[in-house]
């Protein structure tokens, strides 16, 4: 094992795929990546029109999100570093596991928000289909 | 994590499954459990006629798949690995979720295409129907 990258979004899925990489990276001496994808359409129409300090609020938000799932692998014993992605969120990871050559990419079965009778949100159902290398859901 | 599942299926994606199964299940010190889902129209309920070409037939189907998780087993022994067969019986997503469920499993493993172009079509992959379904995580491999 070398990179185990984590989709990470604050969702109960997420929370439980952090924790599985991280098992499995203390005990195969690998690192956890953990990646936020930024939650905006990018690229934006051209006709919207962002609010001041939107982009700002988002960011932060997703900075907390990514501390507590440092001190989270931290705690199992595990190496992290973080990354902020843009994009569609499948494509975002997909893109980051070719480039790091990841072991596998894991994701929460639903992002947060989603519709809770969806028994497979769409991040997930996309990545299992086009990610092209092993990919790890949890509920 | 104590326990892992690797369903196997005697295809290739599922070889490369139980290779990544057992090497996780050795690095966590966790039992490897290695199962087959025999899966055929009726699997999980008695036959409505036993006649004797079905039980000759269910049976040369349960010695191919205890051959096939027994293979799996030789290929993957090793010092301080634990490993355990299971044939279940049934529709395959749903036997190995029910098996996670039961027999407190940290990770279920498959390959990401099971056997059958047809089924393939008709009804997805296993590991399609299995993520929807497992409430334990599930690692999918190519």
């Amino acid at each position: 094992m070398k990179n185990l990258i984590v989709g990470v979004d604050g969702s109960a899925g997420s929370l439980k795929a952090i924790a599985v990489a991280a098992e499995i990276a203390a005990a195969t001496n690998s690192r956890v990546v953990l990646a936020h994808v930024l939650p905006v359409p990018s690229p934006l129409p051209p006709e919207v029109v962002i609010p001041p300090g939107w982009i700002g609020e988002l960011t932060e938000a997703g900075n907390l999100i990514l501390k507590a799932a440092a001190e989270q692998c931290t705690r199992a014993g595990a190496e992290s570093e973080a990354r902020v992605l843009e994009g569609a969120p499948d494509e975002a990871l997909a893109r980051l596991g070719a480039q790091l050559e990841s072991d596998f990419i894991a994701v929460g079965s639903r992002g947060r928000g989603a519709v809770s009778r969806l028994l497979l949100g769409s991040v997930a159902d996309k990545l299992l289909q086009t990610a092209g290398r092993p990919v790890l859901i949890a509920r | 994590m104590e326990r892992i599942i690797v369903g196997v299926d005697g295809s290739e994606e599922s070889r490369k499954a139980v290779a990544l199964a057992a090497s996780l299940s050795h690095s966590l010190r966790a039992t490897l459990v290695v199962a087959h889902v025999m899966s055929y129209p009726g699997a999980g309920d008695p036959p409505p006629v036993v006649s004797a070409e079905y039980s000759w037939w269910r049976s040369s189907h349960r010695d191919w798949a205890e051959t096939l998780v027994r293979e799996a087993l030789v290929r993957e022994a090793r010092p301080g690995l634990s490993i355990e067969t299971r044939v279940l019986s049934g529709d395959p997503a749903h036997a190995l979720s029910r098996l996670a469920s039961e027999e407190r499993v940290g990770l279920v493993v498959v390959g990401h295409r099971g056997r059958g172009l047809a089924d393939r079509l008709l009804i997805g992959s296993v590991a399609d129907r299995l993520v929807q379904i497992c409430d334990q995580p599930v690692l999918v491999t190519r």
